[in-house]
């Protein structure tokens, strides 16, 4: 656990519409103040670089990954994370998906993965496996992109059959 | 990370006056910004936040250009309904230049800044002429997918990344520099500079400018400039091109042809552009040119692969572009 050591006025941080008051450095990515500060573990580091996409965030209604904005530069924002995803009346539907397709092996790059296809979906995207890998770049060590992409390929479906 | 103090600038002219302080860095995404302070290699004392300051727009001119202004995020300018009407070029060189997430908080303006990928630059302990002038290139006797074939020199081998600034090259878009005192308008092709005086740079802009708009002009060319990269996304080019043709009844009358991961800068290939001209639309017209360009280029080994490469994304981004070509 790191303890903050700034005079600074604490920083509001908005995440699933919950208000966060924390004292971190300008220095601190927002994924480490999530993960380190905040204990919102859900995120993940992974390349800490902005390549893997692990670290996927959605911010004031874009992906986005954590790991390569500063928690300063986000005061203000409307930050998702995969903690606010499920609802109290059960999981999201992409998340379901993903236990139905079996779309995750280690598990590590699954926040991420469901993060970026929330922001995908939110784009609007046609339930075609090949428009759906173009547009999702997460990597997966794993290798369970086939069934990642079944997985928000259903979704896509259902929120086109809604309409 | 180093420690160091943040910004916000709520317009340009503060955002210019703070960055006058000698150690302060601009940030717009900070997509490229964070990941070379990650390194080591950037080490700013004070981070200025322009995004704040009123750059982010995207605006048609009169006569069916586009001024941009350098804090629009890739992502804002590509899904852009004109540009991906008109600009079919610009919106290609942008989806191909970046993931969907980093396209969400990179910048326009910044991603022209961003700095090379060359293994021995980014890792900090390396000795790298571009970080200290005079301490050597290792890249001469172990160059890779990530190293220049053309633009001579035994300074500085390391290639502009940036997807976005091969496309504008071609677009023959102008920034607008601004510092203190004026501001300028410069063409894409002036911003960049080869390795040559001063391998320190990969433009001219001075400690302090900014960036602060980008203006593509119409022109007839634009509705088929097509951009052809390998691989097509989900990393930096070994190569690509930005091709476009005007063609008169099946004979190209000119053509714009900007290569990139292929030099310090974005390359234009005159080479090619010259062999083409009055030569019917044909796969032997397209080789030839592709042949002429790329007998020039030169690979150390690693990056040897390059020059075949190069010859076949410009004969395919040629047949796209004349395809599309009325």
């Amino acid at each position: 656990m790191v303890t903050a050591a700034t005079e600074a006025p604490p920083l509001r941080l908005v995440i699933n519409g919950n208000i966060h008051e924390v004292s971190v450095e300008p220095r601190v990515t927002l994924l480490d103040c999530l993960r380190d500060y905040l204990r919102l573990t859900g995120t993940k580091k992974g390349c800490d670089h902005g390549v893997c996409g692990a670290c996927t965030v959605i911010i004031d209604g874009k992906r986005r990954v954590s790991c390569l904005t500063l928690a300063v530069m986000q005061e203000g924002a409307a930050i998702e994370t995969i903690e606010g995803v499920a609802q109290s009346s059960g999981l999201h539907p992409l998340q379901e998906a993903f236990l139905r397709h079996d779309a995750f092996q280690c598990g590590y790059c699954t926040p991420g993965q469901i993060m970026a296809a929330i922001g995908l979906l939110r784009e609007g995207v046609e339930p075609d496996p090949d428009k759906i890998r173009e547009r999702l770049e997460n990597q997966c060590r794993c290798g369970c992109y086939t069934n990642i992409v079944a997985a928000i390929a259903d979704v896509a479906e259902q929120l086109a059959r809604a309409k | 990370m180093n420690r160091f103090r943040y910004e916000r600038a709520p317009d340009i002219q503060n955002a210019l006056q703070q960055g006058a302080a000698p150690g302060s860095a601009f940030v717009g995404g900070g997509t490229n910004l964070f990941d070379m302070m990650k390194l080591g290699i950037a080490q700013p004392d004070i981070v200025i936040d322009l995004n704040h300051a009123g750059l982010r727009y995207i605006q048609s001119t009169a006569g069916g250009g586009l001024l941009i202004g350098a804090l629009a995020t890739m992502a804002d300018v590509a899904m852009f309904p004109l540009v991906q009407s008109n600009f079919p070029l610009l919106h290609q060189a942008l989806v191909a230049g970046a993931t969907p997430q980093l396209r969400n908080a990179a910048t326009f303006g910044g991603n022209l800044l961003q700095r090379p990928r060359c293994f021995f630059f980014r890792e900090r302990d390396f000795p790298c002429n571009k970080k200290i002038p005079g301490s050597g290139c290792h890249a001469l006797f172990a160059a890779d997918h990530s190293h220049a074939i053309f633009g001579g020199g035994q300074t500085c081998i390391a290639v502009h990344p940036s997807d976005l600034a091969v496309a504008l090259v071609s677009l023959d878009a102008k920034i607008e520099i601004h510092n203190r005192r004026q501001a300028r308008e410069v063409s894409l092709d002036e911003l960049f500079v080869g390795a040559e005086p001063d391998p320190t740079r990969e433009t001219v802009l001075e400690a302090g400018e900014l960036i602060a708009a980008v203006e593509i002009p119409s022109s007839p060319r634009l509705r088929t400039a097509h951009y052809f990269k390998v691989p097509p996304a989900g990393g930096f080019a070994n190569v690509s091109a930005a091709v476009s043709l005007e063609m008169d009844e099946g004979i190209v009358r000119s053509s714009r042809i900007v290569m990139g991961g292929v030099a310090h800068t974005p390359w234009r290939a005159h080479l090619a552009e010259a062999k083409l001209v009055g030569r019917p639309a044909s796969a032997r017209t397209w080789t030839e040119a592709a042949t002429a360009e790329m007998s020039k280029a030169y690979g150390r080994g690693g990056n040897d692969f390059k020059i075949a490469l190069g010859r076949t994304v410009l004969v395919r981004a040629l047949e796209a572009a004349a395809r599309v070509t009325p």
